[in-house]
Formats: structure tokens, C-alpha cells, sequence
């Protein structure tokens, strides 16, 4: 996705993690990753910091979160401004609607993406987009992606659904004080990047809808 | 009757505690043995402290009946640790047992704990009394603003960044500068709004959350601007920062007395109340009673208020207490340090009080060591450095000898009987016998003893001196009034500038043998260069 405001120029994607770069004539931006949690009235705050849209390269010049599973949230950018301090230029929140939202599914056993495909049905009608689904199963594929084939295409988010380990690389896990989890924003805690719980034990079902939040 | 740990290990300020029976024995902060001031500010296991504590007391964490950690706390270090069972207690729950219960205060009692976040937490208020304590506000990072991300990352932005990323002034550790040129600056309104548009307040609510990065960010604009470059505009931005803690903290207080207006004594805890000049102001609120500020307010304090929770289960703390004092680190005896003064080439002679409060009147500088070294960020008659206090070039002969910067002000020691003489307020003493507010001076005072008064608003930081509670520091400060008519001393913390106070009598001697002090009272001797 590409964002043009006046001489302000924003790349951002969601795929399969919220993702973000400025261009513009300012040293520093403030990004802002926002969620909505269900059954509160406030939104939280996810991870926020400043990323380099200058020449100065001591800090990050992109900023994102790798949290692939579902959330409902609110990315935003602010520039700095000498007398009113910070003021946001831009904000989005995640809707999917009329959207195309790729799922990639990871898994050889057949009934289990029959099982996961009912789910994603369930996502489509929830949210109201259009799905590209990508497996090991052709017909499965041709089924759901055939016409999206044909062209090139960003999507607006990717899912992947199945059973993913744990990251080695990942830093907050390597953080003895997590336990083993991961702390987001100070108030959400989950089992990986990639799963909100640890799928040992979980059903198909219960896997898939953990991931897109169902 | 217990014998009970309690720790805390964290990115900075790590300490652990013994207490027996109720009683604290011991506090050990692990900055006094890194030698790096409040920590790295990176997550690591408290080490040397833990290990000097066992060696010290000679109880290791197995013959203990409890080992309590305040967390955050990684159970794998714990276990490596205990090899026994430990327990661990919330953040700012040992904040505040350990703020309440040394209070000694009486009746209704509202204890606020306030800092950076621990645990995902930037506040939490109990309403206590008679030794109960109800929780009734607790506030996660998450979606609520904080008042010391705002100085912390302000601090770290204002010097611009060293080559690890670092700021090239810390947070957890350099706070104070600004705190002490604050007063040199002036009202600024474009820096207050950038300020309030980092962080504002209402309905007792700060907001928006994240302050850090909102912190860093404008503190990186204005630092890449140029506009931290001027000594100048660094006073402006310190006194707009504490203009706007202020206004929007003493709003809170206001609004929060509204909806607990029986609730007139204060007690406070967590790294905000470092912050003096707020804690005068919050003094100074005419429906407040009385404050406390717990000596080590920062995360250090949490190892003692993690002992005091597991106390107060066990029913051998049931009320609030008043402390002596905070001297509870290592105490060496005079033939220690005797054998390790053998190492340099010193004189030594008897303290006599008469002698050391004549040569402070002749401007000598005194360093002053005796028993444990103090708990928490201040020298209160431990470890500290004793220099006349009507000499305001005074400051340049320490600032130069301590490598210490200029804008920081000093602080006098007072004794009890004459402090109602010096300063405009009365009210909290107790939490002033730990140097953690600032008050008034009152004009006769402020020529006569310049080198302790902050000269742009008149303020300073006293400890109270009481006879009974610590009789060797009140001897020589009334000795020194005999003589000078004047009940007060300048006391600065015995360290060089960035360094943790001082520990041990080695590193007392050091100062002897480079000169930063003149001569050396060390528990019941003098040593000095001839």
C-alpha cells in the first residue's frame, strides 16, 4: 500500500505483519501501532517508536510489529511540529472489507483444510473480504484463488495458517523474565509471533480461529 | 519469627535485603559493588550484592524461611539462587508496603506508587490504615501516560547518543541534572506544549500511553535541531519539564483528594518522587497533612518492600514504624579498616569532634564514614562529604575536585532544633530526616549559608538531624554551630561524579589519595596525608 500526503510519502503492508516506511522531508517519524481489544471500551497501545525517514541512520528506518495473528488495530504516524509538538499526519485502522486477504495454509492433511477452509469461509463473512488461499491442494487453490492468478496483486494481509515453532530469533522470547512468552504493548501476552496460545493440544479448529480471531 | 530475602533484580537498581523476626538487618545495592551507578539499565541478575549479603550475614538463601522476589524476576535465576522455594510479589505492591510501613504514619493514609513501570504498571494507589492496605487504582502502561518516561527519555535525549546507541546522560541515573538546572531555566510556551503534547492529564488519567516514545521522539527532533546544542535552552526545557510534572501531578492530587478527601496523609514511592521540587509542591498542597517519601524510592526499595509484604503476612509487621535511619549496608570495624589503610601511606589520630568542626569552619573538606553505608540515592551521614556551608565558592572547589557538574546544587544537613529557624514550611519532617524534599529558605538565611541554597529559587534539600537517631553526625554539625553560630553543614554524597556513593573503606581512601577530600573520618579515627 502506498500513501501519498503532500511531500510525505508512506509504505505500509500487512503481510503477514503490520509493516511501515516514510519518506518525507522530516529527520524522524513517530509510529504507532494501536490495538482495540475485544470487550473494552479503549484502545491500547501495541509498540510504538520513532523510525528514520532522513539520512541519519542510528535508528531504524521501519517500523513493525511481527505480530502475524489477527488484531484489530490502528497504525498512525505523527511528524514533529515546533509549536504544536507532536502532530499526527496519518492514521489507519485494519478492515479487511472488500479486500483481498491471502491465507497460506501449511498443512498436508487433507481434512484438516477442509476444516480450516469452513473457517476462513466463516472469516470471509465476518469481514467481508475476498480470500486467495494457497496450499498444497491444487484444487483447493484453483477453487478459491483461480481469478486473483491471473493478475498481480498486493494483498492487504496474509495469514499463515499452522503449527509454527517458536522463533529462535526472537528477542522478546529470548527474555528470561517472559517465561517463555510474549509481551506486547505491556498488557498482551502470547506463545509466539505466530499463535496467541501454544497449539500442543489445540485442535484444527481451535488453531485456525485462534489466528484469525474468530 | 522469620528470617526472609527479598530481592529484586531488574534492568536497574537491584538490591537485595535481610530481615529477621520483622526487623531489617540488612540492604545491599548492587551499584555499590558494579561500581556503575543505578546499573547498566539492561537486564541483569543481581550478583555481587547477593553474594557479599551472604557473606556478610552469614546466611546463605537455604537457611532462610522465605526467599520473596519483587518482580519482574526470571524464576531460573531464582531457582539457581534459593534451590528452595521462593515466592514472588507484584512490582508496585512492594513499592508501597515498603513506603507504608515506614512511615510510622497514624490514620487514614492514601500511598501512591508512581515510576517508569514495573510489571507493565505505572501506578498504583492503596488507601491505608491501621496497618491495611486496599488497592484501589492500578494503572498499566498500556493506556496510561507516564510522568517519569517523560524525565527519563527526556534525559537521555538531551546529550545526544553515544556510539552504543546509549544517551550520552542516562536515564535512572541523570534525572537529577535536570531536576538542578530546572529552577535556571524559565518559562518557555512553545516548550511546554511540546511537553503537553508528549503527555497530558485529565479525570485521573494521564495520557496518552506510551510517553517513552513519544518522549524520545520529541527529545531526538529538538536534540537533532540543535537545540540541546546551548546550555540555555537545556535550563528552558528542565524548567518546563518541571513546570508541566507540576502542574499536571499536583492536578492528579487534587482531583484524587476530591474523591478521597478523608485521605490527607501521603505516603509515595516509585522513581517520581527522586523528583524534590515535586515533592516540596506536594507538601506545600494545603489539604496535605503530611508526605513521606520513602528513602529508596526507586526500584531499589523493592527488595525491602518485598520482606515488609511477606512480614506483614506473617503478622511480624502489623503497623507502620518509624525508621532510625537508612544505614544498612556492610559496617567495618577500626582494625579493619586499619589493615587496609596499611596499603597507603596515611596518618592517623583519634577523632576528636572539636578539631574536625574547627577545620570545616576553616573551609577543610571532610569526608565522613561511618557504619553501613546508606539504602537508597542519598549520603545521610554514612558516607558523606562535610564542608562549610557559607562559602559559595565552596562549589568550585567540589565541583572541581568531584568532577561533578555545576547546575547540581548542594544540599545542607540541619540540626532538628533549629530547623523551624531556617526554612518557611513545617510540615514533614520525618520524611526530611532522608533529604527528599526541598523547602523555602527564609530570607535571613539564604546569605548566610549560600553553598547549600539553590540560588535561583531560594530552595533546599535538608536532612533533619535528630540526637537520638544518629548522635555522632548531630555531635559534629553542633559542634561546627558552636563555633559558626551556624546549625547547618553542607553534605554532599561521598563518590565522584557518576559513580555510585562509596562502599568500603578503600574506596574512601582513594579520595584521601587523590586529593578529593583533605582528611578522612573513618568510624573512631582521622587519617589524612601529611
Amino acid at each position: 500500500m502506498f500513501i501519498s500526503l503532500n511531500n510525505e510519502y508512506i509504505t505500509m503492508d500487512f503481510n503477514p505483519f503490520p509493516r511501515l516506511r516514510m519518506r518525507g522531508p522530516d529527520e524522524l517519524y513517530h509510529v504507532e501501532l494501536r490495538e482495540y481489544p475485544k470487550g473494552e471500551d479503549q484502545s491500547r497501545v501495541v509498540d510504538a517508536y520513532r523510525i528514520v525517514a532522513g539520512k541519519n541512520k542510528i535508528w531504524r528506518d521501519e517500523f513493525h510489529v511481527p505480530i502475524e495473528f489477527y488484531m484489530d488495530f490502528e497504525i498512525s504516524v505523527s511528524k514533529f511540529h515546533p509549536i504544536y509538538g507532536m502532530k499526527k499526519i496519518f492514521t489507519h485502522r485494519f478492515n479487511d472489507y472488500s479486500k483481498l486477504v491471502r491465507f497460506n495454509l501449511e498443512s498436508e492433511n487433507r481434512d484438516e483444510i477442509e476444516t480450516w477452509l469452513e473457517r476462513i469461509k466463516l472469516y470471509q463473512e465476518v469481514h467481508g473480504c475476498e480470500i486467495f488461499v494457497e496450499s498444497k491442494f491444487d484444487d483447493v487453490n484453483k477453487k478459491f484463488s483461480s481469478y486473483y492468478r491471473t493478475y498481480e496483486i498486493d494483498f492487504y494481509k496474509t495469514y499463515n495458517i499452522g503449527r509454527f515453532p517458536k522463533s529462535s530469533d526472537d528477542f522478546r522470547t529470548m527474555d528470561m523474565r517472559m517465561e517463555g512468552l510474549i509481551w506486547f504493548g505491556n498488557f498482551k501476552k502470547f506463545w509466539s509471533y505466530q499463535h496467541p496460545r501454544n497449539w500442543n493440544g489445540l485442535s484444527s479448529q481451535e488453531i485456525i480461529d485462534d489466528i484469525l480471531g474468530l | 519469627m522469620s528470617l526472609i530475602y527479598g530481592v529484586y533484580t531488574g534492568s536497574h537498581s537491584s538490591s537485595v535485603t535481610l530481615m529477621k523476626d520483622g526487623k531489617i538487618v540488612n540492604c545491599f545495592e548492587e551499584e555499590r559493588y558494579t561500581r556503575i551507578k543505578a546499573g547498566d539499565n539492561y537486564d541483569t541478575n543481581i550478583k555481587l550484592a547477593t553474594d557479599e549479603i551472604q557473606k556478610y550475614t552469614g546466611v546463605s538463601f537455604d537457611d532462610t524461611d522465605y526467599n520473596v522476589f519483587a518482580r519482574p524476576i526470571p524464576s531460573k535465576f531464582a531457582s539457581i539462587l534459593t534451590k528452595r522455594r521462593f515466592e514472588t510479589v507484584s512490582h508496585h505492591k512492594a513499592h508501597s508496603y515498603g513506603a507504608y510501613f515506614t512511615s510510622g504514619m497514624k490514620g487514614k493514609v492514601m500511598t501512591i506508587s508512581y515510576d517508569g513501570g514495573g510489571e507493565y504498571t505505572v501506578m498504583k494507589i492503596y488507601l491505608c490504615e491501621d496497618g491495611r492496605m486496599d488497592l484501589v487504582k492500578s494503572e498499566p502502561h498500556s493506556n496510561y501516560g507516564s510522568l517519569s518516561h517523560l524525565w527519563g527519555f527526556s534525559t537521555s535525549s538531551m546529550m545526544g547518543y553515544n556510539k552504543n546507541f546509549e544517551g550520552n546522560w542516562k536515564m535512572c541515573k541523570d534525572e537529577g541534572k535536570l531536576m538542578g538546572m530546572a529552577p535556571d531555566g524559565h518559562y518557555d510556551e512553545k516548550i511546554y506544549n511540546l511537553l503537553k503534547s508528549i503527555i497530558s492529564y485529565k479525570d485521573l488519567r494521564f495520557f496518552p500511553s506510551n510517553t517513552a516514545s513519544r518522549t524520545q521522539f520529541v527529545g531526538d527532533m529538538l536534540y537533532y535541531g540543535g537545540y540541546f546544542a546551548s546550555e540555555e535552552n537545556r535550563m528552558i526545557y528542565s524548567y518546563n519539564l518541571q513546570k508541566i510534572t507540576n502542574d499536571l501531578f499536583l492536578e492528579f492530587l487534587n482531583d484524587l483528594h476530591r474523591t478521597y478527601p478523608e485521605y490527607t496523609k501521603l505516603c509515595l514511592t516509585g522513581g517520581l518522587f527522586a523528583n524534590v521540587k515535586l515533592n516540596q509542591k506536594i507538601n506545600e498542597l494545603d489539604w496535605v497533612e503530611e508526605i513521606y517519601v520513602i528513602p529508596p524510592m526507586g526500584d531499589e526499595g523493592l527488595s525491602l518492600g518485598a520482606c515488609i509484604i511477606k512480614a506483614n503476612q506473617l503478622g511480624e509487621i502489623t503497623q507502620p514504624f518509624h525508621l532510625n535511619d537508612v544505614h544498612f549496608g556492610q559496617k567495618y570495624t577500626n582494625e579493619e579498616i586499619f589493615e587496609i589503610s596499611q596499603s597507603y601511606n596515611f596518618k592517623r589520630e583519634p577523632y576528636i569532634v572539636d578539631n574536625i568542626a574547627k577545620e570545616i569552619n576553616e573551609g577543610g573538606i571532610i569526608g565522613w564514614f561511618q557504619g553501613g553505608s546508606e539504602f537508597g540515592p542519598r549520603a545521610l551521614g554514612a558516607r558523606s562529604i562535610l564542608v562549610r556551608p557559607t562559602d559559595i565558592s565552596t562549589h568550585k572547589i567540589l565541583n572541581s575536585r568531584l568532577k561533578r557538574h555545576d547546575t547540581m546544587p548542594f544540599a545542607p544537613i540541619v540540626l532538628s532544633e533549629h530547623f523551624d529557624d531556617i526554612f518557611t514550611s513545617t510540615k514533614s519532617k520525618y520524611t526530611s530526616e532522608f533529604m527528599t524534599l526541598c523547602y523555602d529558605t527564609k530570607e535571613e538565611w539564604i546569605e548566610r549559608i549560600p553553598a547549600v541554597i539553590q540560588k535561583s529559587d531560594k530552595t533546599a534539600r535538608p536532612q533533619i538531624v535528630v540526637k537520638d537517631k544518629l548522635p555522632k553526625f548531630w555531635e559534629i554539625l553542633n559542634k561546627y554551630y558552636e563555633i559558626s553560630s551556624i546549625p547547618v553543614l553542607l553534605n554532599t554524597s561521598f563518590n565522584s561524579h557518576n559513580e555510585p556513593i562509596i562502599e568500603n573503606p578503600k574506596q574512601a581512601f582513594d579520595s584521601l589519595q587523590k586529593n578529593i577530600i583533605d582528611k578522612l573520618v573513618i568510624e573512631d579515627y582521622v587519617y589524612f596525608v601529611e
